[in-house]
């Protein structure tokens, strides 16, 4: 409990190991995770220290093993998992093959660096090989496709295109008839085409598909229309071999005539990487035939070897996976060793000094295993950890958390870390956050689901622990308890609503019953409801929660209005009261004289008179019984409905005799009605005002009148109420001007004691001239600090007084959420619903479907967030103002843990 | 909305311009294709196709014509690039004879291309109006009038300074926006030296003061360029720090500009070894910036 109150007592630390343990001595200390090194060199920059060198060394090892994993990563290899970090902690740092715990730092290394290298070589060798392999390959492929399509071309539709390309050489007149016979009769004038045997040059080549078009453009652009170009897609996709990826090709042929072309669409060719393969005359047809089948032999033989390659290095791969996880942890330790070993200083002979904060509990712990990892190694020097004077004023903070106050101190720490061992809000936030989100989220339907889910994740906790979960995955997992919590809460408040996806819950049997409910029509509009059994008794008291009947009644907002604000204010007076009681025990904690009798009683004096009392009124209202008091100041007839009723009786009322002489009737007291008595006369209390405690009062009327009018109370409810609330108001204007002055006055007399003292002790030494010259400086610096003391208890005491103000009314988030809560549960069940319902069986269908939707996605989704947000200000703002500073520093010890699930949180 | 896709890629035209230029220019001294295209502004890239075909003409006004017809069209630059070869074939129908050095001729069509870019950013910007055209007016202003001066200046000592070609190509140079036109550029057609150059800028107040940073060179160790990088900075951190116009994203990306010129600067300082002129860049930004200690 106080380890989760105030953080943990740290110590400075000097740590003196001799230079060669000090590998093993960091390692073992990494693997406890105690103790946070400090920068004994922070004028070098990273380059000059001692051991960059291993640092530059690991960095190399995770650059090769990054280059593993990209090409595990092209073959779909999953990276296997290393186990457990703790696991491999605990393990003695092996690579593959044993090796002694000698000097394992350097050799470790050595080791991992000189199998890494071999693998990184055989990768890279095979890559290269494979990308060989593949240009290879493809050539053949292309040349394949290039060649088949090249003959489909020349034996179909060559011939045809012959006849109509040969008409039309002579004038650029003749290129209309050339289009026309094209279209229309490409088998005319052939023995014109006999005659004039004319060729054509033709290139032929293979280009992507996705530059198909532009290619084609540009090829017309260039040649200005001087050239006739033909594709065929390539139906099998070709990998390229630098990516890997695939690529759709086109085989294109073009016809051209003159040589200055040529150049033109070689030189296009070159631009669009488009490869370029000769043919042979394809009027030789045997030859073609040959060069066909002398290709597909050679295709199959270079896919043979490329599959064998691609076999390898899939091996390769699969080998590499099974270890990468288990190699970058070891780097990553090593690193970590290192980066911390250039902290240390170079103390006498082959000594290295570090400092650090430590600890205090785990000090001994830490001594014990850099003496034993000295020992191990027969090493004569002894090491030394001892402590040291604070060199700065403000340890770090650390907690130790369990798996349930994790999420809870995670939340603190986002809005401020902890100052050194000053209240611990976190521990208080474990139980009130929760509770607070119940109270907006209150629906015993929407919270189960809430409660449900944190219930699965807590069941799946040791699956989840181990398993590399996504940012959101992660997030929910890390705070499953606070969810389980949540939805319980919820659920709980739930119950005190009676609200169940905004129906009541009749369990306990209600006491309220409507006037013609059992007649065949039911109650209508206007109906009443009459109480089951009398008012009061224990019959009339539904169990737990409020009565379902609330939930049909006309005046059900009202109702739950009244109440809901009243719970919300009472429970935000409780909170900020308790972190006003938290500062207050910070100041006895650090012992804080000034701070304790001149903040932190005034704080409560003011907070209390106002506050409290607000909430002792809202209390008393609710524990009076009316029934009996207004029945006090009420005129009945003696022989009358209601004379002798049990109520008043109840409230230590008698039943006077009266006779009714003036046929008014009387009070039940005995007072004698004249037709015009005012609630002063007829009520037997006399507690002043109007309504003279016979009334029920105005609460916030009431409350406002305590400043506004202090001579009376208009409706009181105990008696002197004027006196006592005149009382509380002075406490409370009182508390104001202490609040602000007092503390400024006092610490300024302490300063100027201590001034007087410091001259006093210099004249006693006796040096006129350091006089003049320390009083003349001191003196302008306590004029600053002076005014700056003041306007920061200014700051303080507007912030608290108009801060109690505004956070009450802030706390009425509470009944606001729950409120819109409830709502929005009506309307989507009423609409979605209840109207559907009433139409036919196919609407409803939809209807559900519709409410189930949306409940999911406004109520289960964005209520818990806004909810969840509401809870969270209130916490920050509301409740860790009063007393909490959050100017800590973290405590961030080396540990190998630490920095090994960082590195597995980053990479998944 | 539909407005600031079309002002974003206008910046992109420049480098563009810069990147085809680039690669002409490498052709010229006959570098490698690949090495060229490392070197090329990412923000004006072309597809690699496109990119590797622009080098394969030759740099006459004929192999231009082949250039534009078959590669640029399709470029977004390709319209500035038709105005220029229209350009140059009226100034061919007008019986003048090029002999220009082919160095030269690519610097003149650089500036063509740039003058083009600008007068049709100006136009756009105006179009959209608004705070976009109040800031982005005075910038491209600057820019041009910037342009003009330099021009002027480094056509000294070249064929471009000869007094038939002031006239027809330097005069085509000067963008038709700015301070300095009408009247201004009138004049700069006419100077034939840095003295001339002096007494035209005398009658503009604001060049006039950068002019002298440069005729008294030495005094206050700053360059020309220095002094308009100077105030081009001042005036894009003016318009980056604005509102509700599309002028920041320019201002963004050439203040981005001015810090890269600053940091190759600096690390050109420590390549030579040449600490004591580390601190003349041009902060970006800064408190220290000379203009602020001034004013305080």
């Amino acid at each position: 409990m106080t380890r989760w109150f105030r953080s943990e007592e740290m110590e400075y630390v000097s740590l003196i190991v001799n230079e060669d343990a000090a590998h093993q001595c960091l390692s073992d200390l990494g693997k406890l995770g105690v103790i946070q090194f400090t920068d004994l060199n922070p004028d070098l920059t990273p380059f000059q220290r001692r051991y960059v060198s291993y640092v530059k060394r690991c960095d190399e090892l995770e650059r090769k093993l990054r280059f593993f994993a990209n090409e595990c990563d092209r073959f779909d290899l999953t990276i296997d998992n290393a186990g457990t970090v703790d696991a491999f902690l605990n393990a003695p740092p092996v690579i593959s093959s044993p090796t002694n715990n000698g000097e394992s730092g350097a050799q470790l290394l050595e080791s991992l660096e000189v199998e890494l290298e071999q693998y990184e070589s055989q990768l890279k060798d095979l890559n290269s090989f494979s990308e060989k392999l593949t240009n290879e390959y493809n050539e053949k492929v292309e040349l394949q496709e290039v060649l088949e399509k090249a003959q489909k071309f020349f034996l179909s539709d060559a011939p045809r295109l012959a006849v109509s390309e040969l008409t039309t050489q002579t004038t650029a007149a003749a290129r209309q008839d050339r289009e026309i016979n094209l279209l229309n009769d490409p088998e005319s004038d052939e023995s014109l085409v006999r005659d004039m045997d004319m060729r054509f040059s033709s290139i032929t080549g293979v280009v992507a598909s996705e530059e198909k078009a532009r290619f084609e453009r540009m090829i017309f652009r260039a040649t200005r229309g001087n050239c006739y170009i033909r594709f065929a897609s390539i139906d099998e996709p070709i990998t390229d071999p630098e990516t890997g990826e695939l690529m759709e090709k086109h085989v294109f042929i073009v016809f051209y005539k003159s040589a200055s072309i040529e150049t033109k669409i070689k030189k296009i060719c070159d631009a669009f990487s488009a490869h370029r393969y000769s043919l042979p005359d394809m009027d030789d047809a045997p030859a073609v035939d040959r060069m066909l089948t002398e290709n597909a032999q050679e295709l199959a033989d270079s896919r043979i070897v490329l599959h064998k390659n691609q076999d390898t290095r899939f091996r390769l791969c699969q080998k590499l996976a099974a270890h990468t996880e288990r190699w970058t942890w070891i780097v990553l330790r090593e690193k970590a060793i290192y980066h911390n070993l250039n902290m240390f200083k170079a103390d006498v002979s082959g000594m290295l000094r570090g400092e650090g904060w430590i600890l205090s509990q785990q000090r001994d712990e830490a001594r014990m295993t850099v003496t034993k990892a000295h020992a191990n190694m027969d090493l004569s020097m002894a090491s030394l950890l001892e402590v040291m004077p604070l060199p700065w004023p403000t340890p770090p903070t650390h907690f130790t958390t369990n798996k349930f106050t994790y999420a809870y101190q995670e939340f603190v720490n986002t809005y401020g870390i902890p100052r050194y061992r000053e209240a611990n809000p976190a521990l208080f936030t474990a139980a009130t956050f929760p509770f607070l989100f119940g109270v907006m989220y209150g629906d015993i339907g929407h919270g189960l689901f809430l409660f449900v889910v944190g219930l699965l994740l807590i069941f799946n906790e040791e699956k989840n622990d181990n398993a590399r979960l996504g940012e959101m995955m992660g997030g929910l997992h890390a705070a499953r308890y606070m969810l389980a919590m949540m939805g319980f809460f919820a659920v709980y408040a739930g119950f005190l609503y009676n609200d169940c996806f905004s129906l009541g819950l009749d369990i306990f049997g209600r006491t309220w019953k409507w006037e013609n409910e059992d007649t065949d029509d039911g109650p209508d509009d206007g109906s009443e409801a009459y109480q089951l059994s009398d008012y009061g008794s224990d019959d009339s008291v539904y169990p737990f929660g409020l009565d379902p009947t609330w939930h049909v009644a006309e005046n059900e907002l009202l109702f739950f209005n009244s109440f809901k604000m009243k719970l919300s204010v009472i429970l935000g007076i409780f909170q900020m009261f308790l972190g006003t009681c938290l500062k207050g025990l910070n100041a006895i904690y650090f012992d804080q004289k000034l701070d304790f009798y001149y903040e932190f009683l005034p704080m409560v004096a003011f907070a209390g008179s106002l506050f409290v009392y607000m909430v002792v009124l809202i209390f008393m209202k609710w524990c009076i019984n009316w029934n009996s008091r207004m029945l006090d100041a009420t005129c009945l007839d003696p022989d009358g409905e209601g004379w002798g009723s049990s109520d008043y009786e109840e409230n230590g009322g008698v039943w006077v005799v009266c006779n009714n002489q003036y046929g008014e009737g009387c009070t039940p007291w005995g007072y004698t009605c004249t037709g015009d008595d005012d609630t002063v006369a007829k009520c037997s209390l006399d507690f002043g005002g109007d309504g003279d405690g016979c009334q029920p009062p105005n609460l916030i009327t009431t409350l406002i009148n305590i400043a506004l009018d202090p001579t009376t109370v208009e409706e009181p409810m105990y008696d002197n109420q004027v006196t006592y609330q005149n009382i509380l108001l002075l406490v409370a204007v009182f508390s104001v001007p202490i609040l602000l002055l007092a503390k400024p006055y006092f610490l300024k007399k302490q300063m100027e004691e201590a001034e007087v003292r410091r001259s006093q002790e210099v004249q006693v030494h006796g040096d006129e001239e350091e006089v003049a010259h320390a009083t003349g400086d001191h003196h302008g610096d306590e004029e600053h600090g002076a005014g700056e003391i003041i306007i920061h208890q200014a700051i303080e005491t507007i912030e608290f007084v108009l801060g109690m103000v505004s956070n009450t009314a802030s706390y009425l988030r509470l009944w606001a959420l729950s409120l819109a809560h409830s709502e929005l549960a009506t309307v989507f069940w009423e609409k979605a619903m209840v109207e559907t319902l009433n139409m036919n069986f196919f609407m409803a269908f939809f209807g559900y479907g519709i409410f189930a939707g949306v409940t999911f996605g406004v109520l289960l989704m964005m209520d818990v967030l806004e909810c969840f947000l509401h809870a969270l200000r209130l916490h920050w703002v509301e409740f860790q103002n009063k007393f909490f500073k959050a100017d800590g520093v973290r405590f961030t010890p080396f540990s190998f843990r630490d920095v090994l699930n960082e590195a597995a949180s980053g990479s998944s | 909305w539909n407005l600031y896709p079309p002002f974003l890629d206008f910046i992109t035209y420049e480098y563009m311009i810069e990147n085809v230029m680039l690669l002409l220019k490498g052709t010229i001294s006959g570098r490698d294709i690949n090495e060229l295209m490392a070197q090329c502004h990412p923000l004006g890239m072309f597809r690699e196709s496109t990119m590797r075909a622009i080098p394969t003409f030759e740099s006459s006004p004929k192999g231009y014509q082949d250039l534009y017809q078959t590669v640029l069209v399709d470029t977004p630059v390709g319209p500035y690039f038709s105005l220029f070869l229209q350009d140059s074939a009226d100034k061919a129908a007008d019986g003048h004879i090029r002999n220009v050095l082919e160095e030269v001729e690519v610097e003149i069509i650089k500036s063509t291309l740039i003058k083009y870019w600008l007068e049709d950013f100006y136009q756009f910007c105006e179009s959209i109006g608004g705070d976009t055209f109040t800031m982005m007016a005075e910038i491209l202003r600057v820019r041009a009038d910037t342009n003009a001066i330099n021009i002027t200046l480094n056509s000294f000592g070249t064929p471009l300074n000869e007094p038939s070609m002031r006239v027809a190509d330097r005069k085509r140079l000067y963008p038709c926006i700015g301070y300095l036109y009408p009247a201004g550029t009138q004049m700069l057609i006419d100077v034939a030296d840095e003295e001339g150059l002096g007494r035209a800028l005398e009658f503009f107040p604001q060049y006039s003061g950068i002019w002298n940073v440069h005729s008294f060179g030495g005094a206050g160790d700053k360059s020309i360029d220095d002094a308009f990088y100077e105030r081009d900075v001042q005036m894009l951190e003016l318009a980056f720090e604005g509102q509700m116009h599309f002028g920041v994203f320019y201002a963004y990306v050439k203040l981005k500009e001015q810090e890269i010129r600053n940091l190759v600067w600096i690390s050109e300082c420590i390549l030579q070894q040449q600490k004591d002129e580390i601190n003349k860049f041009v902060p970006v930004f800064s408190q220290h910036a000379p203009w602020r200690l001034k004013k305080r």
